[in-house]
C-alpha cells in the first residue's frame, strides 16, 4: 500500500542543449534537475551546426531536451528520435523553437513565462540612477585618467525627484516593478498603453503620480524613456529617428526589452547628432551587436550584455523554474506550455 | 483727506520694502560653477557681490575683499575663514552664511563675541545623498564600472561570456552606520521597495520613537560590529565628529563579507583610508564606492586613484544643479529672515 501510495518518480533521460549559455560560471545548482532527470549536460553556449545537434540528440535519445535561447531549425526537429516528447525552454521567449512542428510531433514545449521582473527593472533603475549623476562620463575620464572632474565638475547632473519616467508597455509585470521604484525616488510615470488607460485593478490604477498618456506625449515629455514592451510585429523598429527626435534634448533612452524594438540604425544617427543626451541599452539588436558597429563608440550610448537575466539568482531561478516544468511533466501535469 | 493720508501712510508702513544689505559671497564659484544657478532673489534681498572664484586661500585676499566691500553679510561655501580673517572684519559684518551644512570652517565662538552670527543650511539634500548611495549599490550588484572599465579597454569579451558575478538585489542586506538619521531614512525608502532587509547601528540600540521605520520588521538595529558582519552592503551615513572619525577602518572591513561592499556619502574621514586602501589592494571586500575621501580630491600621488575595486566621485551628493539651486533659494530664506529680524539657522 505505501508502495502504491508514493511511488518513486520515473527519472526519464533528459538533455540540456546548451548548458554553458545558463550556467556560464558554473555556479548554478542542477542538483534537482539531475534528481528529477537522467541529465547529460551539453557544457557549451551554442551548438550552430545542424549536424552536430542531430548528432548528440541521436547519440542521447532524450525524452525530455533542454535549450536556453538555442537555435532548432526545422530540420533539426524534422530528425527528432520519438523519444523526445517535452521540450524546455530555460527561459520565456521561445521564437527560436518551430513550436507548431513540435506540436504535430507530439512534442510540448514549455517556457518560463515569468522569472526575472526585478532583475530586468532594477537595470532601468540603475540606468536612471546612472544618467542623473553622469556615472558614465565620469567612468570614461578617470579611465584616462583625467581627475578634472574633482576640481571642477564638468558634466551636468540632476535630482531624480520630480523628473517623469515614460514607460513604453509601461503598464506590464516589468513596467509595474519599474513603478515600485520610480516612484519612492519621487519620479512621475507616464505610460502609453493602447487601451488609453491602466487594466482594471491595475496596481496604480489611482495613483495620481501614473498617468496614461499617448505614446507621442510620452516621448515628448519624458526624461528618461524605458522600453518595456514585448517584441513583435507590431513593436519591431516602433522607436526610431521620429520618435527620438520628439524627446527633450536633455533627455535618456533606456532599452532592456528587447533590442529590436528599437531601430539601431535610425538611433545611431540621432546619438551622434546628440538628438538627445544619452541611451542605455542592455539589448541590442544583434547580441553582440557586429564588431564594426558604430554603437560601440557613441560616448552617449552605454551598452550591457543583456544583464536583466545574468543576475546569479536569476539564473538560478531558471533552473528551479525548469524543474517545476520538468517535475510538473513526469507526474502528467502540464504547466507553461506553449504550443 | 486725513483718513486718506493716513491710509497711505499705513500701507506704506506695511509693505514698506525691506531694506537690502550690502553682501558678499566670496567664492560664488564652488557653489555656481556651471553657471546655471539662479541668484536673482539673493540679488534682489541684498546689494550682492559675488566674488566668482571656487575659493580664496590668501588671507590678506579675504581681508582686502571684506574691508573693501563693507558687508554685512558674507556668505561662504566651504572656505576657510581663518581667526586672523575674521578679526579683521569691518564692523559691518553681522552675519555668515554658510551656503551648506557643514561650519567647522568659520570659527563660530570669535564669531559671536564680535557679534557676528553664523547661519547654515541643515538639511537641503537628503535625496540627493541618499540616492547616491542606491546608486553604488546597484551598480556593484550588476559590476556597472567593471564593464565600464572593460569597454574602455575596448575588451567586448563580456557580451559573448559575462565575466564578473552579478546579483539580484532583492534580499540582500543593506547595513548604514548612523543610519536612523534623515539620509539613512530617505536611502531606506528605496532599499525596502528594492527587497533589501535594512540593518541599522545606533548608539541606543533602536531606533528613535516614532521613526518612520521603528515597527517595520525589515528594519532592525544590530551592533556596530553585526552589521559589518551581516551586510551585503555597508553605507556609512553619520556626522563626521570626534568620535565617528576614522571609525571604519581595517578592523571593520576584515569583519565584512569577501562579498561585500563599502559605500560612503557621509564625510571622508570617518573612513581611515590609508587602511581602506590596503585591504582593497588585498581584496578583503568586493568593492568600494566613494563619494567623499578624507581630502577632495585624494592627492595626486595617493593609490586610492588606482585601484580597480574602488570608484571615486567628487561629492557628487551636493552638486546636482536642483540640490545646488535650493543652497541658493535656502541661503535666500536665511537671509530674508536675518533682514526681517527673526533669524533662523544660526549656529553659535
Amino acid at each position: 500500500m505505501a508502495f502504491l501510495t508514493s511511488p518513486a518518480l520515473r527519472r526519464p533521460t533528459a538533455l540540456f542543449l546548451n548548458s554553458k549559455r545558463l550556467n556560464f560560471d558554473n555556479k548554478l545548482d542542477f542538483s534537482r534537475l539531475f534528481a528529477l532527470t537522467e541529465l547529460t549536460c551539453n557544457q557549451v553556449d551554442n551548438i550552430t551546426s545542424t549536424e552536430e545537434i542531430i548528432d548528440i540528440i541521436k547519440k542521447n535519445e532524450p525524452e525530455i531536451l533542454i535549450t536556453k535561447e538555442m537555435q532548432l531549425p526545422v530540420k533539426v526537429m524534422e530528425s527528432f528520435p520519438s523519444s523526445i516528447k517535452l521540450l524546455c525552454e530555460a527561459g520565456t521567449g521561445f521564437n527560436n523553437i518551430p513550436t507548431l512542428i513540435a506540436r504535430s510531433k507530439h512534442i510540448d514545449v514549455c517556457n518560463i513565462p515569468t522569472y526575472s521582473n526585478e532583475s530586468v527593472a532594477h537595470m532601468v533603475i540603475t540606468y536612471i540612477l546612472n544618467f542623473a549623476a553622469a556615472i558614465f562620463n565620469q567612468a570614461r575620464m578617470l579611465h584616462q585618467q583625467d581627475r578634472t572632474n574633482f576640481k571642477v565638475f564638468q558634466h551636468p547632473i540632476y535630482e531624480i525627484g520630480g523628473k517623469n519616467l515614460g514607460l513604453i508597455g509601461g503598464s506590464g509585470t516589468i513596467g509595474t516593478a519599474v513603478v515600485d521604484i520610480a516612484l519612492p525616488l519621487g519620479m512621475n510615470i507616464l505610460i502609453s498603453s493602447r487601451s488609453g488607460r491602466l487594466p482594471s485593478g491595475h496596481k496604480y490604477e489611482n495613483n495620481p503620480r501614473v498617468k496614461v498618456v499617448t505614446r507621442d506625449e510620452l516621448f515628448k515629455e519624458s526624461d528618461f524613456v524605458s522600453i518595456n514592451c514585448p517584441l513583435n510585429a507590431e513593436t519591431r523598429h516602433s522607436v526610431g529617428e521620429r520618435e527620438v527626435r520628439l524627446m527633450k534634448p536633455t533627455s535618456f533612452l533606456i532599452n532592456t526589452a528587447r533590442g529590436a524594438i528599437i531601430n539601431e540604425a535610425e538611433l545611431i544617427k540621432c546619438m551622434k547628432e546628440n538628438v538627445i543626451a544619452g541611451a542605455g541599452l542592455d539589448t541590442q539588436e544583434a547580441e553582440p551587436p557586429a564588431e564594426d558597429s558604430e554603437i560601440w563608440n557613441l560616448e552617449n550610448v552605454f551598452l550591457t550584455p543583456h544583464i536583466g537575466w545574468r543576475r546569479l539568482e536569476t539564473r538560478q531561478r531558471l533552473v528551479d523554474m525548469t524543474a517545476d516544468n520538468i517535475e510538473a511533466y513526469i507526474k502528467g501535469e502540464k504547466i507553461n506550455v506553449v504550443n | 483727506m486725513q483718513p486718506v493720508q493716513t491710509q497711505k501712510t499705513m500701507s506704506f508702513a506695511a509693505t514698506r520694502a525691506l531694506r537690502r544689505p550690502t553682501a558678499i559671497f566670496l567664492n560664488s564659484s564652488r557653489l555656481n560653477y556651471d553657471n546655471k544657478l539662479d541668484f536673482t532673489r539673493l540679488a534682489s534681498l541684498t546689494d550682492l557681490v559675488c566674488n566668482e572664484v571656487d575659493n580664496v586661500t590668501s588671507v590678506n585676499e579675504i581681508i582686502s575683499l571684506v574691508q573693501k566691500h563693507q558687508p554685512e553679510i558674507v556668505i561662504t561655501k566651504e572656505m576657510a575663514v581663518p581667526t586672523q580673517v575674521l578679526e579683521a572684519f569691518p564692523s559691518s559684518v553681522k552675519l555668515i552664511c554658510e551656503a551648506g551644512t557643514g561650519y567647522n570652517n568659520i570659527p563660530i565662538k570669535l564669531a559671536r563675541e564680535r557679534g557676528i552670527s553664523v547661519a547654515n543650511i541643515p538639511t537641503y539634500s537628503n535625496e540627493g545623498v541618499a540616492h547616491m548611495v542606491i546608486t553604488f549599490i546597484m551598480n556593484f550588484s550588476a559590476a556597472i564600472f567593471d564593464q565600464a572599465r572593460m569597454l574602455h579597454n575596448n575588451d567586448r569579451s563580456n557580451f559573448t561570456v559575462f565575466q564578473h558575478p552579478i546579483y539580484e538585489i532583492t534580499g540582500k542586506t543593506l547595513g548604514m552606520i548612523g543610519g536612523s538619521g534623515t539620509i539613512g531614512t530617505c536611502v531606506a525608502d528605496v532599499a525596502l521597495p528594492l527587497g533589501m532587509n535594512v540593518i541599522i547601528s545606533s548608539r541606543s540600540g533602536k531606533l528613535p520613537k516614532g521613526h518612520k521605520y521603528e515597527k517595520d520588521p525589515r528594519v532592525r538595529v544590530v551592533s556596530f560590529d553585526d552589521l559589518f558582519r551581516q551586510a551585503d552592503f555597508v553605507s556609512i551615513n553619520c556626522p563626521l565628529n570626534s568620535e565617528t572619525r576614522h571609525s571604519v577602518g581595517a578592523r571593520e572591513i576584515r569583519m565584512m563579507k569577501p562579498t561585500a561592499f563599502l559605500i560612503n556619502t557621509a564625510r571622508g574621514a570617518i573612513i581611515h583610508e590609508s587602511e581602506l586602501v590596503e585591504c582593497m589592494k588585498e581584496r578583503v571586500i568586493a568593492g568600494a564606492g566613494l563619494d567623499v575621501q578624507e581630502t577632495e580630491p585624494p592627492a595626486e600621488d595617493s593609490e586610492i586613484w588606482n585601484l580597480d575595486n574602488v570608484f571615486l566621485t567628487p561629492h557628487i551628493g551636493w552638486r546636482r544643479i536642483e540640490t545646488r539651486q535650493r543652497l541658493c533659494d535656502m541661503t535666500g530664506d536665511n537671509i530674508e529672515s536675518y533682514v526681517k529680524g527673526d533669524m533662523k539657522n544660526v549656529v553659535n
